[in-house]
């Protein structure tokens, strides 16, 4: 048998033997406990004469009851344990127990009850203390009270701001003047005294929740602000006052901010104010930089505004026209009258307008003015006043005469060069041979490539024709320049050469000539030049060359270029410059090529790099000379920095020597105006290239032994 | 065809009072340069004057250009004078010996200095 010695020998987890948590136990349970003897009593008498030992059960009973219900419901379970075995517990055993259990049992009693004497008196003496703490408590916070209202009174009394100490209670233990004045009762009649018995309803309607929520919160209730019926804004503030972590009271303050709204909308409508002066002075600001005014006109009073900007229009700054008769005086006699409609019409049929006219300021300048007018309508409708503007539009005016003058000079300009371009086209066209002659065994051909977007045009020339001796001569030269003159200059030289070529044929003798021509011109005009004689039945070449890139051979499939010492250029030095001859005998099959130096010379590209395109595009040719040339004119028109126009000759030794074999002779020298066709070629399938490129870019065809043909663009 | 863009800038790098005058010609010189190059070196062809263009910066020329060289050459042989062309750059060059002109002119190799005139 266990003896018990108080709860606390059973652990924390056992009710405090103060009693303080047994007071948390709920009911049903000190009731369950306290019947738990009951049970025990019921399991003796149903299983009597098992030998189960009944005094146990009830001791278990009552510690059941000690352990589930604390202290209260143990004791009551001991008594009614004690009452149940004797009433109970022994008559159903039938049998008086030994002397020494009953010895026992009267012994384990007696210790449970002092137990349970102890425990109760404990409980007394706990509840005395804990009352007196409490009180001690209560007496420390209202001293704390005190102390503060003692320290913070004297400061607080003229303070500007209401001011209130309220005790755990909600009594108003402090009160300043101010808090007084605005609540309309004396500080005295509101110490001691419940808030809501003392505070006026309309402090009590501010200050009420605040107090209540900062008391059980705890928390500060800043700015809870009401606004009474009496034009008063109040703003009520309540802090809880604090000892350690208890809330002794709340602080309560109050600001009357009546006046502080009425100057912050005082503030509010200055800076309305300035706001609308400041949009004034900007519209006229934006008036004067867009040169710019405005005038009205009020019905009602007939009265007519403008604004000061009509003044700095006309020059006259500072002036303010108050009548359109005043205004009326400036404006260009000539276009008054439809100022003075356009404003009748205003004023009587209210028909707006847009009006441009002249004005003529004191300075005698004349303006030009876009004006408008238009009704300004209330909201039912009914005109009010006119209202207009006046624009000083005289720079975009004269911007938009100088622009339009600009193109006409500009068109008239671009025709002029037109018509100026067309005589100079026609001129070159009449320059270069209407027809390439026809000589047998001799595959002659010639294109003429222009630049498609050039105005100008280039000094470029070709010229074949047989010389009385039945041989054929060539030229292809270049002038300086490419205007009139170079054209001029192309057309004596072509015309000089043919006839210096009629009475001394020899290239170099040709060549010297021209150039003695040529320097004696009293202006500076350069030429460079290919001059060269080719004979039909011997098929030898005989040039000289003046300056001019030099001439390509195309045998078999290998291009060479033909750089043999030149001549200088023509029209440098008078006299005794030579032109040596060089020689060559054409192959059956073999092609020479002569170009100008729009070929060759753009700044893009490196001439020697130009030099071997052109060479690979002559050695890729096939066929006959017109083929040939149709290939390099591909090839030329592909090049998209070509800066100049470019002329091409080709001369092809005519046939395999089979077919020339075939040929029937025709005697030495066959003649001009032979009509027996040496080849069969023109612009054969190998032009194709050729012809496609031309049709897009410069519209340039190909023939040989025909009419060779320059088609411009233009 | 000349683009309107073509730069042409030319520097006086030497001048004696013998009539010696080195000027550098920079860029491109094409017909819409010319007429530059034609005003600045027009005052400096005196009487028995020794011009040095330096066109070894000179990256462009075309036949318009070499007709303004022509002209200053013939002016200046005409009075006594001597125009001479310093380290052409190659295709200038290039161009000057096709035409031939690289045997009227006095062609100097770049590293010859151009202020050393030699007496002609």
């Amino acid at each position: 048998m266990t003896t018990r010695a108080g709860g606390r020998a059973f652990g924390v987890a056992l009710p405090a033997a103060d009693g303080s948590e047994e007071m948390d136990m709920p009911r049903w349970r000190v009731a369950v406990g306290s019947l738990a003897p009951l049970v025990a009593t019921a399991i003796v008498a149903l299983l009597h004469g098992r030998g189960i030992p009944s005094t146990l059960l009830l001791l278990v009973a009552v510690a059941f009851a000690y352990l589930y219900a604390g202290l209260t419901a143990g004791v009551a379970a001991l008594v009614l344990a004690a009452f149940l075995y004797d009433l109970v517990t022994l008559p159903i055993r039938g049998t008086i127990p030994s002397a020494s259990w009953e010895a026992a049992g009267f012994v384990t009693a007696l210790v449970l009850t002092g137990a349970a004497m102890i425990g109760v008196l404990s409980r007394l003496r706990a509840a005395a203390s804990r009352a007196d703490e409490a009180r001690e408590v209560a007496e420390r916070r209202a001293r704390d009270l005190a102390d503060r209202i003692e320290l913070i009174g004297p400061m607080l009394d003229a303070a500007p701001i209401g001011f209130a100490l309220v005790d755990g209670d909600l009594r108003v233990q402090y009160v300043n003047e101010k808090l007084a004045e605005i609540d309309t009762v004396p500080v005295a009649e509101h110490l001691g005294r419940r808030c809501g018995d003392v505070f006026g309803l309309e402090l009590a309607a501010i200050v009420d929740a605040p107090l209540r929520a900062a008391l059980e919160t705890g928390q500060a209730q800043p700015d809870a602000s009401g606004v009474d019926g009496t034009d008063r804004d109040l703003v009520a503030s309540c802090y809880p006052v604090r000892v350690g972590r208890d809330v002794i009271g709340v602080a309560v303050m109050l600001v009357d901010i009546t006046e502080r709204r009425r100057l912050g909308q005082l503030e509010l409508e200055t800076a309305n104010l300035r706001a609308v002066a400041e949009l004034a002075f900007k519209l006229e600001q934006a008036q004067r930089l867009a040169g710019f005014a405005s005038w009205e006109f009020e019905l009602a009073t007939a009265r007519y505004t403008f604004s000061a900007q009509l003044g700095a229009i006309l020059g006259i700054e500072g002036t303010q026209f108050e009548t359109m008769a005043a205004v009326g005086a400036y404006v260009h006699p000539e276009d008054l009258e439809k100022v003075r409609a356009a404003r009748d019409a205003l004023r009587t049929d209210h028909t707006p307008f847009t009006l441009e006219y002249r004005l003529v300021r004191p300075d005698g300048a004349v303006l030009d003015v876009l004006s408008s007018g238009e009704v300004f309508r209330d909201e039912e409708g009914r005109p009010v006043r006119l209202w207009g503007t006046i624009q000083d539009v005289t720079e975009q005016r004269a911007a938009e005469r100088a622009t339009r003058d600009a193109v006409r000079r500009a068109e008239q300009a671009r025709a002029d060069l037109e018509v100026e371009h067309q005589a100079l086209q026609m001129f070159q066209r009449a320059m270069l041979p209407a027809e390439l002659p026809r000589l047998a065994t001799v595959d002659l051909s010639a294109v003429y490539l222009p630049m498609a977007e050039r105005v100008d045009i280039g000094g470029d020339w070709y010229d074949a024709f047989v010389l009385p001796d039945g041989r054929l001569a060539l030229a292809v030269g270049d002038v300086t320049g490419h205007d009139l003159r170079a054209a001029t200059v192309m057309g004596q030289v072509r015309n000089a050469v043919r006839a210096y070529a009629c009475e001394d044929p020899a290239p170099g003798t040709v060549l010297a000539r021209a150039n003695t021509l040529l320097a004696r011109l009293p202006d500076l005009d350069l030429v460079t030049m290919l001059f060269g004689v080719y004979d039909p039945n011997s098929h030898e070449l005989t040039w000289s060359n003046a300056g001019h890139p030099p001439p390509l051979l195309r045998r078999g499939d290998a291009v060479t270029t033909l750089t043999q010492d030149g001549g200088l250029l023509l029209g440098v030095i008078p006299d005794g410059e030579p032109y040596p001859e060089h020689r060559l005998r054409l192959a059956p099959g073999d092609s020479v090529l002569w170009y100008t130096d729009g070929i060759v010379d753009h700044r893009s590209i490196d001439p020697v790099d130009a030099m071997e395109r052109l060479s690979r595009a002559f050695a890729a040719a096939r066929g006959p000379a017109g083929d040939l040339l149709g290939r390099v004119s591909a090839d030329v028109l592909a090049d998209q920095t070509r800066e100049d126009d470019v002329c091409l000759l080709a001369l092809r030794r005519a046939g395999d020597p089979v077919a020339a074999a075939a040929r029937p002779a025709r005697g030495s020298a066959p003649g001009v105006g032979d009509d027996q066709p040496a080849y069969v070629g023109g612009v054969g399938t190998g032009a194709g290239g050729a012809t496609r490129h031309a049709a897009r870019q410069a519209s340039a065809a190909v023939r040989g032994g025909g009419r060779p043909e320059i088609l411009l663009d233009r | 065809m000349a683009t309107p863009g073509t730069q042409l800038v030319i520097d006086e790098l030497a001048s004696d009072p013998n009539g010696s005058v080195v000027l550098r010609v920079v860029g491109e010189l094409d017909i819409s340069t010319a007429n530059a190059l034609r005003e600045a070196v027009g005052p400096r062809l005196t009487p028995g004057a020794r011009l040095v263009l330096d066109l070894s910066e000179l990256a462009f020329c075309d036949s318009t250009g070499l007709s303004v060289l022509v002209g200053f050459h013939k002016r200046l042989v005409a009075e006594g004078g001597r125009l001479e062309l310093y380290a052409p750059v190659p295709r200038v060059l290039h161009l000057l010996t096709i035409t031939g002109l690289n045997r009227v002119f006095g062609i100097r190799a770049a590293g010859d200095e151009p202020t050393a005139v030699r007496p002609p």
